[in-house]
C-alpha cells in the first residue's frame, strides 16, 4: 500500500492502462498519450535500475518534467510491455560480462579481455578498485574508462578463473 | 600484456577497416566535399555494427552494413535543411545522432561511449550547419580527436591533454630531471659516491678472504708469529677504516640526496599551486578538494621517497651486480656462472611473489578504507544517527566491516608466513653451491678458506641484490603513477586564457550586452541557450527562474569564470575574451549565498577585497554594510579571529562582512547570488539596507528566489529552459501574467498561509 505523506503532495501519479496510451512510431520512438491528450515522444528512466528493471519506470516529456510513473510495466500487457521494455532496452545499455579471458594490471589501470553478451571486447579500467561497484553480495558494474559500462550478474556464477581474476579487486 | 594491448589495438583496426569501405560508399553518394565524417559502432537495438556517417554542406549521409555478407550496404541520405534539430542524445553506455523534422525526431545513429566524442561533435557541427545561410564556406571545425589520444584512442580526460596509457614512465621521469636541472652537478657527485661504496663493499670480503688465507688458516707457513699478529691487526685495522669511510660517505651522500629531494618537492609542489590557481572554475572543480591535496601532498611525497630512499639503492643495487660479477668471474669464471645461473630464475620468483603478496596487501588496505569510511560518517553524522535512533545498525555495520577486514588481514598473515620461510631460503640458495664447489676443492687443495668466506659474502651480496631490484618494478610504478598524476595537472590546458593582446587596463563603465550566449557543462548539453539582452549602467537586474535553470551559470559566465561556447559578452562594447581576467574580476563585486571566510581575522577577512585598503576605509565599508555594530561587539573588535578554528559568526554576520568586502572593493558591476536567501526576514531587512547602498550608481545582478528581494530591479530576466522567457520591468511582467506572474502569486500564497499559521 502507498502511504500518503501529505495530502495530495507525495502522490505518485501512476500511469496505468487506463489513463495513459503508450505506441511506437515509425521511427523506433516511444510516445504516450496521458489523459487523452495529444500523444507526445515521452523519456523512459529506472528509478530502481539495479533491481527492479521493470518496475517503476518514470516517464518524462523532453523538458525532463515527470508525466508519471509505471509501476509495473506488466500491467500494460505483453504487447505494450514489449514496447516500453524495446525502448528501456535502448536507453540503458549496459553489456554483460559472461567471462573475464584476462587481465593485466599496469599503472593502477587494468586491461580486461573480456567476453559479454554482444561479444568479445578489450577495455581499459582506470583506477581498477574505484571502478568497480558491487551492488549486494553478488552483482557488480565495471566501468571503463572511455565510459561504458558492463554488468556482472552474479560473481558466484562466474567460472573459476574468471573469479580468481577479479578476486583482488572485489 | 603486450596481448591485451594488441587486441584493443585489432578492436579498432577493425572499426577502422570495415568503416572505411563504408566511407567510400558515403563518398561516391555524394557530389559534394564531405566536411566531415565519423564511424559509428551500434545499431538501433545497440547491437554490434558498424556503420558510417558523412555530412557535406547540405546533405548527412548515412551508411550502414546491411547483413554480414557485407553486399547489402545501404546508404540514407538526409537534408539537413529539412531539420530543425539536431542533438546528441547521451543514454546510458551509448549516444545517440538526432535529428528533428516536421515535429519528429529520427534517429541517424548509435555508439557506445568509446565513440561518443565523434557524435556528440557532430550534432554541434550540424547545429551550426543549420543556421549557414549558404554563403561561403560554413564556419564550423570538426575535431572530436582533440579529445582523443593519437596513439591508443582512448578518450582523455576532460581538459587533459596526456595520455594515461601511452605515457611512458622514461618520458615522465625524464620531465622530472628537467625539473632538478640545477641540481644536476650535486646528483653527479652523490653518483660517484655510489661507485665509491660499492667498491668497499666487494672490497670487505676481499679483504677477509686475506685475513682468513694469509694469517688465519695459512695453507704454508707465512713467518713468525710475531709478523702473523702485526698483518691481522693491520687487515682488521684496514676493514674498521673503510667501514668508517663508508659511512662517512653514506652519510654525505644521503644528505645531498635529501637536498635534491626536497628541493624537488618544492618545485613540484609550487608547480602544482600555481596551475591550480590558474584553471577556471571548471577544471578545479572537476577533481574533489581531497584530490588535489592528495596530489599536492601525497603524490609529491611519494616521488621525493623515491628519489631519497629508492634511486639511491638502485644505484648501488646495480653496481654492486656488476662489481661483484665481474669480481668473482675474474677470479674463479666456473664458481661465478654456477652461482649467476639460477639467479634470473630467482629474480622471476620472488617478483611474482612480490607482486602477489602487493595485491594481497592492497586489498586489505583497501578494505580498511572502507572501514574508516564507516567510521568518518559516523563521527561526522553523528547527530543524523542519534536522531534516528541508528546507533545499533551503525555499530552492526562497522562490526561488519571490520569483521571482513580482520578476515581478510588473518587470511593475508597466514600466507605472508608461508611465503617468507621459503622465500629466505630460495634468496640462500646460491651458498650451497659455493658450499659445494669451493668444499670439494678445498679438500683437493685447489682453493682455500678464505675462498669460501669472500665467495659465501658475494653470493649473498649479489642475491640481496637481485632480490631487491625484483621488487622495485612495483615501486617504479607507483612513482611514475605519482608523476603521471602531476603532470596531468600541469599540462591541463588552461580553458579560461587571456589572449595575446587582452587589455590590461580596461575602466569598465558598466554596460553589459549579451548577443547569443550558449553555454553547457557538458559537450552535449546547453544550459542556456541563445541567450541575448542587454543593460545599461547602473541598473539592476533580477534574474529569476526555477533551480537549475542556469540563474547563476548566467553570472558566472559575467565573471567568465566558464567561456562562452558561442556567442559573446561585451561590457562597454568589449567582448570580455579581450580583457585580462584580473582586469575585468578586480571591477566585479560578488556576495554569495554562502560566504567563505579565510581562516584570519575580521579585518584580513574585509581586506581581501583590497590589500592597500586603509583601515578607515575598512571602517567605512563595514558601517555601509551594516556590519560595524556588531563586530564592535566581538572580544577583539575587528582583530577577532573567524574562520576554520575562530569565532563563529551567524549567516547574517557572514553575509554583511561579505557585503563590506564587496562595498570596499568599490566594484563597477556588482553581483548577488542568493545573497540574502540564507537569513530570516528580519535580518534581511537590515541586510537589504546594507544592499542598497551598496547598488547605487552600478551595474547589478541580482539573483534571488524571495522575489521581495527583487522589487528594487530595474528589469527582470526570466529564465526558463536555457532560454529567455520573460524580460522586462515588475509591472511588465505582471501584466503578462506569464512565468514571473505565477511566480509572485505562488510565493504570495506561501506567505499568506505562513501567517495565517
Amino acid at each position: 500500500m502507498e502511504r500518503k505523506v501529505f495530502d495530495g503532495v507525495g502522490d505518485i501519479k501512476f500511469l496505468t492502462p487506463e489513463n495513459c496510451i503508450f505506441t511506437k512510431n515509425e521511427n523506433g520512438f516511444i510516445k504516450a498519450s496521458v489523459d487523452g491528450a495529444e500523444p507526445i515522444r515521452v523519456y523512459l528512466y529506472r528509478v530502481f535500475p539495479h533491481d527492479m528493471t521493470d518496475k517503476y519506470i518514470s516517464v518524462t516529456d523532453s523538458d525532463k518534467t515527470e508525466l508519471g510513473m509505471i509501476r509495473d510495466i506488466a500491467e500494460f500487457g505483453e504487447d505494450i510491455a514489449r514496447v516500453i521494455n524495446d525502448d528501456l532496452n535502448r536507453r540503458y545499455f549496459i553489456p554483460k560480462i559472461l567471462a573475464i579471458t584476462a587481465l593485466e594490471e599496469k599503472f593502477g589501470n587494468s586491461y580486461w579481455n573480456i567476453k559479454t553478451d554482444i561479444g568479445e571486447r578489450t577495455i581499459t579500467v582506470r583506477d581498477t578498485f574505484k571502478s568497480i561497484i558491487r551492488i549486494g553480495e553478488d552483482r557488480a558494474i565495471v566501468s571503463d574508462e572511455d565510459g561504458n559500462r558492463y554488468e556482472i550478474v552474479s560473481l558466484e556464477a562466474l567460472d573459476r578463473k574468471s573469479y580468481r581474476r577479479i578476486e583482488l579487486f572485489l | 600484456m603486450k596481448e591485451i594491448e594488441k587486441a584493443r589495438r585489432r578492436q579498432r583496426e577493425k572499426l577502422h577497416n570495415e568503416s572505411q569501405r563504408l566511407f567510400d560508399r558515403v563518398a561516391q553518394s555524394s557530389s559534394d566535399e564531405l566536411l566531415f565524417k565519423f564511424a559509428f559502432n551500434l545499431d538501433c537495438e545497440n547491437r554490434d555494427t558498424v556503420g558510417a556517417v558523412g555530412v557535406t554542406r547540405d546533405m548527412l549521409f548515412v551508411a550502414t552494413e546491411g547483413e554480414k555478407n557485407g553486399d547489402a550496404t545501404s546508404v540514407t541520405a538526409h537534408r539537413i535543411a529539412d531539420y530543425t534539430e539536431f542533438k546528441a542524445r547521451v543514454n546510458i553506455g551509448t549516444v545517440s545522432l538526432e535529428g528533428e523534422r516536421d515535429g519528429e525526431w529520427i534517429e541517424f545513429c548509435r555508439t557506445d561511449m568509446t565513440l561518443s566524442p565523434y557524435v556528440t561533435d557532430a550534432a554541434r557541427c550540424l547545429s551550426a550547419l543549420l543556421e549557414y545561410d549558404g554563403e561561403g564556406t560554413p564556419d564550423i571545425v570538426y575535431e572530436p580527436d582533440r579529445r582523443i589520444c593519437p596513439i591508443c584512442h582512448t578518450p582523455y580526460d576532460k581538459g587533459v591533454t596526456v595520455c594515461h596509457n601511452c605515457t611512458k614512465p622514461a618520458s615522465n621521469f625524464k620531465r622530472l630531471m628537467a625539473i632538478v636541472k640545477k641540481d644536476i652537478p650535486l646528483i653527479i657527485v652523490a653518483f660517484s659516491m655510489f661507485f665509491v661504496l660499492s667498491l668497499i663493499k666487494i672490497a670487505n670480503p676481499a679483504l677477509q678472504k686475506v685475513l682468513v688465507d694469509g694469517y688465519l688458516m695459512p695453507s704454508e707457513y707465512v713467518g713468525a708469529q710475531e709478523d702473523i699478529f702485526k698483518g691481522i691487526i693491520t687487515v682488521v685495522i684496514l676493514l674498521a677504516l673503510l667501514q668508517l669511510v663508508y659511512r662517512v660517505i653514506e652519510v654525505i651522500r644521503s644528505n645531498i640526496l635529501v637536498l635534491v629531494s626536497t628541493r624537488l618537492v618544492k618545485k613540484l609542489r609550487t608547480l602544482l599551486f600555481d596551475k591550480i590557481q590558474l584553471l577556471s572554475i571548471s577544471a578545479v572543480s572537476r577533481r574533489t578538494s581531497g584530490e588535489l591535496i592528495n596530489r599536492m601532498i601525497r603524490d609529491t611525497m611519494h616521488i621525493s621517497e623515491f628519489f631519497s630512499g629508492y634511486v639511491p639503492q638502485l644505484i648501488e643495487n646495480t653496481l654492486i651486480i656488476l662489481f661483484v660479477g665481474v669480481a668473482m668471474f675474474l677470479y674463479n669464471w666456473r664458481l661465478a656462472l654456477l652461482v649467476l645461473i639460477p639467479a634470473p630464475i630467482i629474480m622471476m620468483i620472488t617478483r611474482r611473489v612480490w607482486r602477489f603478496t602487493h595485491r594481497l596487501y592492497h586489498r586489505q588496505w583497501m578494505m580498511e578504507a572502507d572501514s574508516n569510511t564507516i567510521l568518518h560518517d559516523v563521527f561526522q553524522g553523528i547527530r543524523v544517527v542519534k536522531v534516528f535512533g541508528m546507533e545499533e545498525e551503525e555499530i552492526k555495520k562497522y562490526d561488519k566491516a571490520i569483521k571482513k577486514v580482520a578476515e581478510v588481514s588473518e587470511k593475508n598473515e597466514i600466507t605472508w608466513a608461508k611465503i617468507i620461510p621459503y622465500m629466505t631460503y630460495i634468496i640462500g640458495i646460491g651458498n650451497y653451491i659455493v658450499m659445494a664447489f669451493v668444499g670439494t676443492r678445498i679438500i683437493g687443495g685447489e682453493m682455500t678458506v678464505g675462498d669460501l668466506t669472500m665467495f659465501t659474502a658475494f653470493t649473498g651480496q649479489i642475491y640481496y641484490a637481485f632480490d631487491w631490484l625484483s621488487r622495485l618494478p612495483r615501486r617504479l610504478q607507483m612513482t611514475s603513477t605519482a608523476v603521471s598524476h602531476i603532470f596531468d595537472i600541469v599540462d591541463e590546458e588552461v580553458d579560461v586564457k587571456d589572449s595575446e593582446d587582452a587589455i590590461e587596463d580596461f575602466e569598465i563603465d558598466g554596460n553589459v550586452e549579451f548577443s547569443n550566449v550558449s553555454f553547457g557543462y557538458e559537450e552535449a548539453e546547453d544550459v542556456l541557450r541563445r541567450i541575448s539582452f542587454s543593460v545599461k549602467k547602473g541598473e539592476m537586474i533580477g534574474i529569476v527562474g526555477r533551480s537549475g535553470v542556469g540563474k547563476s551559470t548566467l553570472i558566472n559566465l559575467i565573471m567568465r569564470l566558464y567561456e562562452v561556447r558561442e556567442g559573446s559578452i561585451k561590457i562597454d562594447g568589449v567582448d570580455i575574451k579581450n580583457i585580462s581576467q584580473h582586469c575585468l574580476r578586480s571591477q566585479i563585486g560578488v556576495v554569495l549565498q554562502e560566504t567563505f571566510l579565510f581562516s584570519g581575522t575580521v579585518l584580513d577577512n574585509i581586506a581581501y577585497a583590497d590589500q592597500n585598503a586603509s583601515r578607515e576605509d575598512i571602517i567605512r565599508a563595514a558601517r555601509l554594510a551594516g556590519a560595524h555594530k556588531f563586530i564592535m561587539k566581538l572580544p577583539d573588535g575587528y582583530h577577532t579571529y573567524v574562520g576554520d578554528r575562530g569565532y563563529t559568526l551567524s549567516g547574517g554576520e557572514r553575509q554583511r562582512i561579505a557585503i563590506a568586502r564587496a562595498i570596499l572593493r568599490n566594484p563597477k558591476i556588482l553581483i548577488l547570488d542568493e545573497a540574502t536567501s540564507a537569513l530570516d526576514t528580519e535580518t534581511e531587512q537590515i541586510i537589504q539596507n546594507s544592499i542598497a547602498a551598496l547598488v547605487k550608481d552600478r551595474t547589478t545582478f541580482a539573483i534571488a528566489h524571495r522575489l521581495s528581494t527583487l522589487r528594487n530591479a530595474t528589469k527582470l530576466i526570466v529564465l526558463d529552459k536555457g532560454k529567455i522567457a520573460e524580460f522586462g520591468t515588475h509591472e511588465e511582467l505582471m501584466r503578462k501574467n506569464g512565468i514571473y506572474a505565477s511566480l509572485v502569486l505562488a510565493q504570495r500564497t506561501m506567505s499568506t498561509i505562513a501567517k495565517k499559521s
